[in-house]
């Protein structure tokens, strides 16, 4: 018996795309409008915790939030992942961190980047604050990274 | 014996884009709105079972777990239903079983479409290879199945424009429905352009955002409640080309049908049921379902809805709520049938009420009308 090879069966690509549009609501979309202004919003529940980026539901409970608090650009390093040598399609293109921080008075943590320093001055704790991105798109890209704040 | 009862039903306004919500944000309207009907909070809600259209709808792929916290499934079991169009119908089976199984109290269960998010046309007709690319959208897929039907019972040409007529009037009465069209007749309905040959404009469903909510329950809830009681549920399916099938009468929807009716112990469905809300996405649906679902035999559909039976205040009301032609949120529509027929029983439907329903059917199908789902709700245990 002889044994097919990928050349005799047919096989073809193609490509999927369509076009979307995305409403995120008068919570969400707040966050991300006030961003445009260099103003960082999270939503506070009843027991007082708030969360940032602005949750439209209480992650724990599925209260619904509506009250916006405003909060600092400076937040701490809750843990992070160092990438040494990024590929092309990251928007940092020296070694750069991914990395959880949580704003300061905050109870969440909010995904993001940490730009400008070695990975040596890193750790989980560490505080840093907010580089804002010239050009303002209404997007998490309005942030443009974090960097380590100097003691 | 099904031991489980519609005890809450939510619902959202049905409207061509609601930019003003989230996609959490309006799948909680509904829940919002369910759980103060049902007068529940989230302590009773043992598991949550979610349903929707496809994922390339709205470009969001297994939405129900980014909607953990709108839909409050944090620490629950959670459960996404997928079954295209007929979605909404086998969510609220797939939950009533949950309750059935004994496992669960209380389970609610939701679903919901933002079509404006996206053109959902184009994402029902996906180019791939090896397969022709029709590109039709569901009205030109459906549309032969209609000129057979008309073909074999030689129905007369305004049979379509009655039912869109008859469906749009009872959305007048609905203010929920999304298509509100006031002096909407015949005339109207003849006039409009020719979409899918012999589907018309306004013989065809809108496109719409919008959710629906339940909160279902066992006797330890409902028997405290104004519930619709649970006669009969059942999903069937069927394939898509297969040789013999039938798609102007599909078995699978004459099987489910059957399979309701016996375990509600009906035997005459057009003399024991009150009123049905059945998935009429396009208007000659309606007398092709009135066969299929054995309320007439074969070819006598079209004379029903030619003599008004199908009216609200008609032998069978069909769609009292305006139907899916009067509002379609793909994946919510089939579960706003079943909780349409939940408000009839138990008096809550307001200026589309049928005076005196007991028994009402809810009814949904997907695909190339070959998925099914079918309950029957009476409000006596």
């Amino acid at each position: 018996m002889t044994k097919s090879s990928d050349k005799e069966l047919l096989r073809a690509s193609f490509k999927l795309e369509y076009p979307y549009e995305r409403s995120p609501g008068p919570v969400i979309g707040k966050f991300f409008d006030e961003l445009s202004n260099e103003v960082l919003v999270g939503t506070k529940n009843s027991k007082g915790e708030v969360f940032v980026p602005a949750a439209e539901f209480d992650p724990k409970d599925s209260e619904h939030l509506s009250e916006f608090v405003e909060v600092k650009n400076e937040g701490v390093v809750q843990s992070y992942t160092w990438i040494k040598k990024p590929r092309a399609h990251h928007l940092i293109q020296e070694s750069f961190a991914f990395a959880l921080i949580s704003m300061e008075g905050t109870d969440s943590a909010m995904l993001h980047m940490i730009a400008n320093c070695n990975e040596n001055e890193l750790e989980i704790g560490k505080r840093v604050k907010v580089v804002w991105n010239e050009e303002k798109t209404q997007t998490i890209r309005d942030i443009k990274y974090f960097e380590i704040i100097d003691d | 014996m099904i031991e489980a009862a519609v005890i809450g039903v939510g619902q959202t306004k049905y409207e061509a884009k609601r930019r003003d919500v989230s996609m959490g944000g309006l799948v909680r309207k509904a829940i919002d709105k369910a759980m103060l009907a049902a007068d529940v909070d989230w302590d009773a809600i043992d598991a949550v079972i979610l349903g929707k259209a496809p994922d390339m709808f709205e470009g969001v792929m297994m939405p129900e777990l980014s909607l953990v916290d709108a839909i409050g499934a944090n620490g629950k079991p959670l459960l996404r239903v997928h079954t295209a169009g007929s979605v909404g119908g086998s969510t609220a089976v797939i939950a009533a079983s949950h309750v059935c199984s004994g496992n669960f109290d209380t389970v609610l269960t939701i679903t919901y479409e933002k079509q404006s998010e996206s053109n959902a046309t184009w994402a029902l007709s996906p180019k791939y290879p090896y397969s022709p690319h029709i590109n039709a959208g569901a009205g030109g897929y459906f549309a032969p199945y209609m000129r057979e039907y008309i073909r074999r019972y030689d129905a007369p040409e305004n049979i379509g424009w009655k039912v869109a007529v008859k469906d749009r009037l009872n959305a007048l009465k609905n203010p929920l429905a999304h298509l509100q069209i006031p002096g909407i007749d015949e005339n109207m309905v003849a006039e409009t352009p020719m979409l899918w040959d012999p589907l018309r404009y306004l013989e065809s469903c809108p496109s719409s955002d919008g959710a629906c909510a339940m909160i279902i329950s066992n006797k330890k809830l409902a028997y405290s409640r104004n519930a619709a009681w649970i006669k009969g549920m059942a999903v069937r399916s069927e394939g898509t080309l297969s040789a013999g099938r039938d798609e102007v009468n599909p078995q699978g929807g004459q099987d489910c049908a059957k399979d309701i009716y016996d375990q509600a112990g009906i035997t005459n469905p057009f003399k024991e049921i009150d009123c049905a809300e059945i998935y009429v996405p396009f208007s000659w649906y309606e007398p092709m379902w009135l066969e299929n679902l054995h309320f007439c035999d074969l070819g006598e559909g079209w004379k029903l809805t030619e003599r008004g039976a199908t009216e609200i205040e008609g032998e069978i009301p069909f769609n009292m709520s305006g139907g899916v032609l009067s509002s379609n949120p793909i994946g919510a529509s089939g579960m706003i049938r079943f909780g349409e027929a939940c408000l009839q029983v138990t008096n809550q439907a307001g200026d589309h009420q049928v005076d005196g329903a007991n028994v009402a059917m809810g009814h949904a199908y997907g695909g190339a009308a070959q998925f099914f789902a079918m309950w029957i709700v009476s409000n006596k245990k």
